[in-house]
């Protein structure tokens, strides 16, 4: 599972990385996307890789973080994933205005001299 | 506990909100109320002043969670100089912006509120993850208020800007995770803490973790090679936003000062940061001072100003040493008014001068300019250095105590070449607007108008009545500073021994203890 999640995260980083330095808003929107994923992936790891076990302690059993999931990356990851939302969202109101007054995609609204 | 250091953020923060919901009310009343909050915050900031003049630190515990497990926040004499420099910026934004830029987008004032919850909130905070949301806060109202509702060049610029900080934002997240996976706890005083004790295991994790957070700072305080987003950000942004940016850079530089040096503890965690500071403050103090030389506006030209005060202020806090600290603190304070000033003075300029803008060219005379070329005089003079300004206080005080330090000949070397350099560009932008030779022709234009009485200098100063009130503010603090100049350094003196040995500030996050709930 290790190996899976953290090749995962790397490749997500990569194509992220890829596409935000290619210069025209859509790759740009589709790289930050891609790039906080990995990121939110990350800090779930942060907390380790547990399988069946709660966040929240129950009375029943000992509470160490041996029997229970971290919850403070869980709550961590949901705080990113709403900001990255909202960014995004942000990204593509002004990629949209971009487009309409410049008449292309390209970031600094002009096409690069041939 | 009293919640006295959770209202400068809660005040403007609901105010926001309140003025995004309530948009069709009219526009005075926004203005009105975005100025009393302004206003109320400054209050608050004067009460957590003298609350902690004595070296006294308010800690408080959001949501009556007993530190590590909650957020923190804490205000020492150096969170009150950072919160009363932001008011000051966004009281001068908002004084500049009521000549008309507010009018240009529906949600201006409700912006500059959540601006302003932002600003006080970075600096208040005693945990990473909450300086995060913090930053994320004040940079989507940033957006907002550098757009303001304009299109073409505006929004390639609002577009870069935000990119270069979404992906600093990744950065600052990964940063976070890696020590929370390695010492467990994001609160700041409880990571100085866990920090000495980490196995040789997880020293590397935690060293990548804060050099990427050195990374992310950076980028915020325009740390060279992360700067280039700023030139383009500030020379599209209009000159009250402008003006508010003055304090941006500085939030970077407040948190490198304050997270390196709580962390201080752990040499071994933070060597990679304690070694690249001072030269990459220094690359950035060249670097800008070659972009002063190149500029071939105003705008330009003081965006790069801001350039060289950060590298000027990184440099200083590279040293890690209580006298540089001291001196650079004021130089902060210094250089964000000089910094604001000089925008607000462009955007006269520019105004006055119609077709030519603020371009460094010889344009229409500025007959009768005696007050706007006054005032492009004291903030050119304050931001170059030159006695008697605060400016000159500032530098003779980072040169006195740099002399005392290893390798302080190189910032003495750097910061003097580029203090000629900065002289001479300002001396010449001065004299190609106010004082270069004019033909016939031109003259005989200006006269006819100055004989009914207005020039174009007269002209601009009144229909901008809140600029020039914003930079009399600006220009009134700074000579202040001149003025009190002893019992300021004082001050700050104090709040950089108290930086430096930061026991105190620890333990008060640690002593908070959650109020008794009865049923």
């Amino acid at each position: 599972m290790e190996l899976l999640l953290s090749s995962g995260i790397g490749l997500l980083t990569a194509v992220g990385i890829y596409l935000v330095l290619r210069a025209r808003t859509f790759d740009l929107v589709l790289g930050l996307t891609l790039l906080s994923y990995a990121v939110n992936l990350f800090i779930f790891a942060s907390g380790r890789l547990v399988i069946g076990k709660a966040p929240i302690i129950s009375t029943t059993i000992t509470p160490t973080l041996a029997n229970f999931a971290d919850p403070l990356p869980q709550a961590l990851v949901l705080t990113a994933i709403v900001i990255g939302f909202a960014m995004t969202a942000v990204l593509l109101v002004l990629s949209v205005r971009g487009y309409a007054d410049h008449g292309t995609d390209q970031v600094d609204g002009r096409e690069p001299r041939a | 506990m009293t919640h006295l250091p959770a209202l400068p953020i809660l005040v403007p923060l609901l105010m926001g909100g309140l003025l995004v919901a309530l948009r069709s009310l009219p526009p005075a009343l926004h203005r009105t109320a975005a100025g009393l909050t302004i206003l109320a915050v400054l209050t608050i900031v004067l009460l957590l002043a003298s609350a902690t003049a004595d070296g006294t630190v308010l800690a408080y515990i959001a949501g009556n969670w007993s530190a590590p497990f909650g957020i923190a926040l804490a205000v020492d004499r150096l969170t009150v100089v950072m919160l009363l420099l932001a008011t000051i910026a966004v009281l001068a934004c908002f004084c500049s912006a009521t000549d008309g830029e507010d009018a240009q987008a529906p949600h201006f004032h409700a912006l500059l509120c959540l601006q302003l919850a932002g600003l006080c909130g970075a600096f208040l905070t005693a945990d990473l993850f909450n300086l995060f949301v913090f930053f994320e806060l004040l940079l989507i109202s940033s957006y907002g208020l550098l757009l303001n509702a304009h299109g073409g060049e505006r929004v390639t610029a609002t577009t870069h800007y935000l990119v270069v900080n979404l992906v600093g934002s990744a950065l600052f997240l990964i940063s976070v995770a890696l020590l929370y996976g390695v010492t467990g706890t994001l609160n700041l005083a409880d990571l100085a803490r866990r920090l000495p004790l980490l196995s040789s295991t997880d020293l590397p994790l935690a060293q990548v973790g804060l050099a990427l957070l050195l990374v992310v700072f950076g980028i915020k305080a325009a740390m060279a090679p992360l700067y280039f987003w700023l030139p383009g950000t500030y020379h599209a942004a209009s000159a009250p936003v402008a003006a508010l940016f003055a304090v941006f850079t500085k939030i970077g530089v407040y948190c490198i000062a304050r997270v390196f040096n709580t962390l201080s503890g752990s040499p071994a965690a933070l060597e990679l940061v304690t070694r690249s500071l001072l030269p990459l403050g220094l690359v950035t103090l060249v670097l800008g001072t070659l972009g002063v030389l190149a500029a071939r506006d105003l705008r330009a030209l003081a965006a790069s100003l801001i350039i060289v005060s950060s590298g000027t202020l990184l440099a200083a806090f590279g040293f890690f040493s209580v006298g540089t600290t001291a001196t650079a603190l004021f130089y902060l304070a210094n250089s964000t008014l000089a910094g604001a000033a000089f925008f607000l003075v462009a955007s006269l300029v520019r105004l006055a001068r119609a077709e030519h803008e603020d371009h460094l060219n010889i344009g229409t005379p500025l007959l009768r300019s005696g007050m706007l070329g006054a005032l492009f005089v004291a903030s050119a003079m304050t931001s170059a250095g030159l006695p008697p300004t605060s400016g000159f206080v500032a530098k003779l005080g980072l040169l006195t105590a740099s002399a005392r330090e290893i390798s302080g000949y190189w910032f003495w070397a750097i910061l003097l070449t580029s203090s000629v350099v900065i002289l001479v560009a300002l001396a010449r932008s001065g004299s190609l607007i106010f004082w270069r030779p004019m033909t016939a022709e031109h003259l005989r234009l200006a006269s006819a108008n100055a004989a009914l009485g207005r020039t174009a200098a007269t002209e601009a100063l009144r229909v901008s009545r809140g600029t020039t009130a914003a930079v009399v503010l600006l220009l009134v603090c700074g000579a202040a500073l001149t003025v009190y100049a002893a019992p300021v350094q004082r001050y700050l003196s104090a709040a950089a021994i108290s930086l430096a040995a930061p026991t105190r500030y620890i333990d008060a996050i640690f002593s908070v203890v959650p109020v008794e709930r009865r049923p």
